[in-house]
């Protein structure tokens, strides 16, 4: 996930007329795409089961916002994502501020770690099921254990790596050893635990999705692949909708709340 | 408490005479200090005799890598001497104690994700000074340098020669019997180290304080110093201690005075001769 | 800097730290099977170390096993080339246009950012329970990591090193040779390794999805037969293949970027 780049920012100094080029180059893209799928879904005779037409698309999704059935499928989601991100990114932290006290710890752990988050997850989610269920425990646990070790590996990787300067301050202003690791270390080390955190908010929510739709009895993921399943294509379409415009939010909240921390 | 201090003698034996009051606070006997390196230790301080009296102002001089700030670290606690002690009031100086001995760094050294204001405040915070109270003191001191506008704002939005004033004042909210600066001013150019010494002058040298400077500046060492101690390379030891008699606080004019002129000249022949005869370290 | 402080018996730290790992993993295994031995926990759910010993030991004779490796690899391979090829034209044709990356990347970088998983219906749509699916489902994931991987790789080329060679008056196949090709391949670097990563995984999830064979498929028959100890034994084979090639790929780029440091 440390693959996202940032774009080019400096937007502002472009001007009007550039910011509306790119607009209407992505409008140009959305066209060609609504084209495409109008003309399959329509003249190219493709089944409405297999493409909806937009016009279906949007009306499902007009009447599955006003639907009690997806708010609660929606809110499940949302609560097993926020407490396996709670749990998991508390005990990351704690694990690694533990481990990152101690050289010795820290080289005994971070492999360890490392490993944890190399490992294609997906495959340890049957596991879970076989442990947990098929209830919520089994994704809160499964995406807990996700956002875990990136942000346990971050951390002790952050205290790893302060400035010795930033110790030397400390220790010349009477920093007893616990202000040093909450006031030094820990500040020095809050750029690598953030990203670590943003990371395990990514995580999370691809994993209580992904354990959704594998096997669940409710939450959005799991009606996202019913819709699928039962051929109900249309639905299936909106609710990818409402998942995107759901992990967007999640982001976005994610991103202001993090962006309140210094760095 | 701006009296001539009574001078020491150059290269003071840790003599018996003036380690009672009234002479020496600060006694750095036999001082010195060894890494160990990649390649073995490395005596970085080979052996500093000083006797400082209660308010002088000492600078120090001498060549890049003559253990100048080691020695600096070493007195006030950060990095235990190898060999020697440093006394303060006949107690050991063992470890830091922000009271006792406050640094001013060669790098500034303020914590990036701390506003001005907090970082001003540190000392206090970890002294377990309220909040409040400590936000008041460290906004106090900062009007004293005239940065109130900039509490709020982060290190990495002041200007080397802010970051300097605050890392002055965070050391001097500490209010410490001694100020230990390293190149204070090091990294600002000409004109604005001449006019923050100025400014800084007044803060520092009236307060009754040891006043330790580590300097490149020739003009600096003389105006400020009581004494001015200038140490060699490889390994770094003292090699002269030169008193300036004339008392401070001293005018601008104490530039033209003929004893200003000739400390100066006399110290641009010991490092010219440094230059020629001692061979700094490769680095 | 000439002298460094030396990190005082910094090999001997080491070998201590991976001791006292080895002694970690041993201590949980020697619990596990306490914990099994003395009735704590059910041996049809968690398995015992001794008998996923044995189910490793027997995939090495079990046929099923290894031509779900051989599909998987494969599969894997296909899917890695495709959206490989992919990224890297789309990455480099955004990359070398200011336009086109400012319009096209913020949309990309969402795309890259939301569960992929909850495209995967579409997949099993349009291509069937086939092995199709999880190679067009591999192929549109690795894309968007090489895609957005190789965009970075060529922005770094543009900030840092194009306006140097202008300035060197460098001819325009010198500034290629000497300056955008070595420059960007940090980048290229990344989209490989950040394409194959995603290009095992998503493989995996698609097979455990949709039972279309495979070691993903394999471990989802294995945990719902409660067959505990043959599906904890391939997350175990699967665990230590991730881990190995990591650690092989970080050699093999250490040596391929001092080779660059070198030219
Ligand atoms: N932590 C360290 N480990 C090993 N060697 C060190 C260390 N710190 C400093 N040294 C070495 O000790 C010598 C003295 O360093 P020091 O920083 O005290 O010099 P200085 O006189 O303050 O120089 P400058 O004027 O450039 O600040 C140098 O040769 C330096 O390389
Ligand atoms: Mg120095």
């Amino acid at each position: 996930m440390s693959a996202i780049a940032r774009t080019a920012g400096a937007k502002g100094s472009a001007g009007f007329q550039y910011g509306l080029k790119l607009w209407a180059l992505r409008a140009l893209l959305v066209a060609i795409i609504a084209g495409a799928w109008s003309y399959a879904a329509g003249p190219g005779g493709v089944a409405d089961i297999l493409l909806p037409s937009i016009p279906q698309v949007a009306a499902e999704l007009g009447s599955l916002v006003k639907d009690p059935v997806i708010w609660r499928a929606a809110g499940l989601t949302l609560g097993e994502m926020a407490i396996a991100f709670v749990l998991g990114a508390s005990l990351g932290i704690v694990v690694g501020l533990w481990a990152g006290r101690r050289n010795l710890r820290a080289r005994v752990t971070d492999p360890l770690l490392a490993w944890g988050y190399i490992v294609p997850s997906v495959v340890f989610y049957p596991l879970f099921l076989l442990w947990f269920g098929l209830g919520s425990s089994s994704k809160v646990l499964y995406a807990a254990v996700g956002a875990f070790f990136p942000i346990a590996f971050n951390t002790i990787r952050g205290l790893k790596s302060v400035d010795p300067k930033f110790v030397r301050l400390g220790k010349a202003f009477g920093a007893s050893k616990r202000q040093l690791d909450v006031s030094i270390k820990l500040g020095a080390a809050m750029p690598m635990v953030l990203s670590g955190v943003r990371i395990g908010v990514a995580l999370t929510t691809i994993a209580v999705i992904l354990g959704e739709m594998l096997a669940a009895s409710a939450g959005l993921g799991f009606e996202l692949a019913k819709s699928f399943n039962v051929l109900q294509t249309a639905r299936g379409f909106a609710v990818m909708v409402i998942l995107m415009v759901l992990v967007g939010l999640v982001q976005l909240v994610a991103n202001r709340a993090l962006s309140h921390f210094r760095h | 408490m701006n009296g001539k201090a009574q001078s020491t003698a150059y290269k003071a034996e840790p003599s018996a005479q003036n380690s009672e009051q009234g002479g020496a606070a600060l006694t750095i006997k036999g001082v010195g200090v060894d890494y160990s390196t990649a390649e073995g230790t490395f005596t970085a301080v080979e052996r500093v005799d000083l006797d400082i009296a209660a308010g002088e102002f000492v600078s120090i001089i001498g060549p890049s890598g003559c253990g100048k700030s080691t020695l600096l670290h070493s007195i006030g606690g950060l990095i235990p001497p190898t060999r020697g002690e440093v006394e303060f009031r006949g107690e050991v100086i063992g470890e830091p104690h922000p009271d006792r001995a406050a640094f001013v760094f060669q790098d500034y050294s303020l914590l990036p994700w701390k506003t001005t204001l907090d970082n001003v405040a540190l000392g206090l915070q970890f002294k377990g000074v309220s909040k409040g109270e400590r936000r008041a003191r460290a906004r106090d001191l900062l009007r004293t340098v005239r940065l109130e506008a900039f509490a709020n704002s982060y290190p990495a939005e002041l200007s080397g020669g802010m970051q300097q004033r605050a890392a002055v004042v965070r050391a001097l909210a500490m209010d410490p019997d001694i100020l230990l600066l390293d190149e204070p001013f090091g990294a600002l150019d000409e004109h604005s180290r001449r006019q923050l010494g100025v400014e800084m002058a007044e803060l520092l040298t009236t307060t009754g304080k040891i006043l330790i400077l580590i300097t490149h500046s020739l003009d600096e060492a003389v105006f400020w110093g009581d004494r001015v101690v200038v140490m060699g390379a490889s390994p770094g030891h003292v090699k002269e201690v030169m008193e300036i008699s004339a008392p401070r606080p001293r005018a601008v004019d104490f530039m033209l005075t003929d004893e200003f002129v000739d400390a100066r000249r006399h110290l641009l022949e010991l490092s010219r001769h440094d230059l020629d005869g001692e061979p700094e370290p490769a680095e | 800097m000439k002298r460094r402080i030396v990190m005082r018996a910094s090999s001997p730290l080491r070998t201590r730290a991976a001791l006292i790992r080895c002694v970690v993993v041993v201590a949980a295994l020697i619990v596990w099977a306490g914990a099994v031995r003395l009735g704590f926990v059910d041996p049809v759910f968690v398995s015992s170390p001794g008998d996923v010993g044995r189910a490793l030991a027997g995939f090495t004779r079990d046929a099923e096993v290894l031509s779900a490796l051989v599909v998987t690899v494969r599969t894997i391979l296909i899917a890695f080339v495709i959206g490989t090829v992919a990224g890297l034209v789309v990455g480099t044709v955004l990359g070398l246009s200011r336009t086109l990356k400012d319009a096209y990347m913020p949309p990309i970088l969402f795309l890259l950012s939301t569960p992929k998983s909850m495209f995967l219906p579409l997949f099993v749509l349009s291509f069937g329970i086939t092995t199709q699916t999880a190679i067009a489902f591999g192929a549109f994931t690795v894309f968007f990591y090489v895609c957005v991987n190789i965009v970075g790789g060529v922005e770094l080329v543009e900030a840092h090193h194009l306006r140097l060679a202008r300035a060197f008056g460098a001819s325009r196949l010198s500034t290629f040779r000497h300056v955008v090709f070595p420059a960007s391949l940090p980048g290229f670097f990344a989209a490989l390794w950040h394409g194959m990563t995603h290009a095992v995984s998503s493989i995996l999830l698609a097979q455990l999805f949709v039972a279309i064979g495979g070691l993903g498929t394999l471990i989802s028959v294995y945990s719902t037969s409660l067959q505990t100890d043959k599906a904890l034994a391939l997350t175990v084979v699967i665990s230590v293949i991730a881990v190995a090639l990591a650690a092989l790929w970080s050699i093999t780029e250490r040596r391929l970027t001092s080779w660059r440091a070198n030219q």
